[in-house]
């Protein structure tokens, strides 16, 4: 069971690549989550294992508000 | 005569009195006292600039509740929040709140075992954890300071924070007429309860202490706990992959 979650957890990071301002994962527009992505470095100071959750879930709430495309 | 049964009397004394403080358990209230921006803020627009503000507030309402005797503690959020029913917006800024301490969501030590158990939650999974406790190589300094009026003492210290695979350092105020070893999160290993902690994005200071002999220590369910060896690959592999895909 644990191998699986692993698994699924791996392909949930592979399915969102790369660097400022490209596109990164289908469903999530490029530019909120590079406002939550500044956001996050802003106050965490990088991107890192402990963040990236939060940074999904910074990039889904500024989906919603309109403040980004 | 008269003097030995004195004596014998002080020592029956002295050693109630040691039973009867080794008994005390603590109930500890922090909160986070100063927030920090590890970046620069600077960048931020005025929408960014304002959730800050508005998250600062809310990390500033957060409060952490330990209780501890000499022999095991229990750290965790306390669960009463005033800020009304959650929008979105108070979901997601307290979420952003947390993440100043980035705190376990829940730590149980077994101080004279060397063990620790916590739950972490990591892309939005929460795992169990059972461990040996940190390490800190604390180096204990002349300064000192008042907290709730107890005398405190400056220590500072470093550790390995296994899951972003670096060193991070500590700073702690502990207070010595408090022989417990034992502080906010993972934090401990001084002589003394640890009253505040600096860490990279948090000051947490201890602002609430109660002493007594009935409080109970919960401990966190270890039937689905991982071993360190195991939290240590799954964080290794999860690590090597999120670096692959920043240095891509």
């Amino acid at each position: 069971m644990k191998k699986v979650f692993i698994l699924f957890v791996l392909f949930f990071l592979s399915t969102f690549s790369v660097p400022a301002g490209n596109h990164v994962k289908e469903g999530f527009q490029d530019t909120c989550f590079s406002v939550a992505r500044e956001w996050v470095i802003s106050q965490e100071g990088g991107i890192n294992l402990d963040n990236v959750g939060h940074l999904l879930e910074l990039t889904e709430y500024l989906q919603t508000t309109g403040i980004c495309d | 005569m008269k003097l030995l049964h004195l004596k014998i009397y002080l020592v029956f004394i002295f050693l109630g009195c040691q039973f009867l403080y080794s008994q005390e358990s603590y109930r500890v209230v922090y909160k986070i006292t100063e927030p920090k921006m590890q970046g620069n803020m600077e960048s931020l627009g005025e929408d960014g600039k304002q959730f800050f503000k508005k998250a600062f507030e809310y990390a500033k309402d957060l409060k952490y509740v330990l209780t501890t005797t000499q022999e095991e503690s229990f750290f965790k959020l306390e669960d009463v929040l005033e800020k009304g029913d959650e929008t979105p917006l108070e979901d997601i800024l307290l979420k952003t709140a947390k993440r100043f301490t980035s705190f376990k969501n829940r730590v149980y030590i077994d101080i004279n075992k060397n063990k620790i158990v916590f739950e972490k939650n990591l892309i939005n999974k929460n795992f169990i954890v059972q461990r040996k406790q940190y390490i800190f190589n604390w180096k204990i300094k002349n300064a000192t300071k008042k907290i709730l009026g107890y005398n405190a003492k400056l220590a500072t210290g470093e550790y390995y924070d296994e899951v972003v695979n670096k060193n991070k350092e500590v700073t702690a105020w502990f207070i010595p007429s408090i022989p417990i070893p034992i502080g906010p999160d993972i934090f401990m290993g001084l002589p003394g309860l640890i009253a505040e902690v600096e860490i990279e994005g948090a000051v947490v200071t201890m602002i609430e202490i109660n002493s007594s002999k009935t409080l109970e220590i919960q401990k966190v369910d270890t039937s689905e706990a991982i071993s360190q060896k195991d939290f240590n690959e799954l964080i290794g592999g999860l690590n090597k992959k999120l670096n692959d895909i920043i240095d891509n």
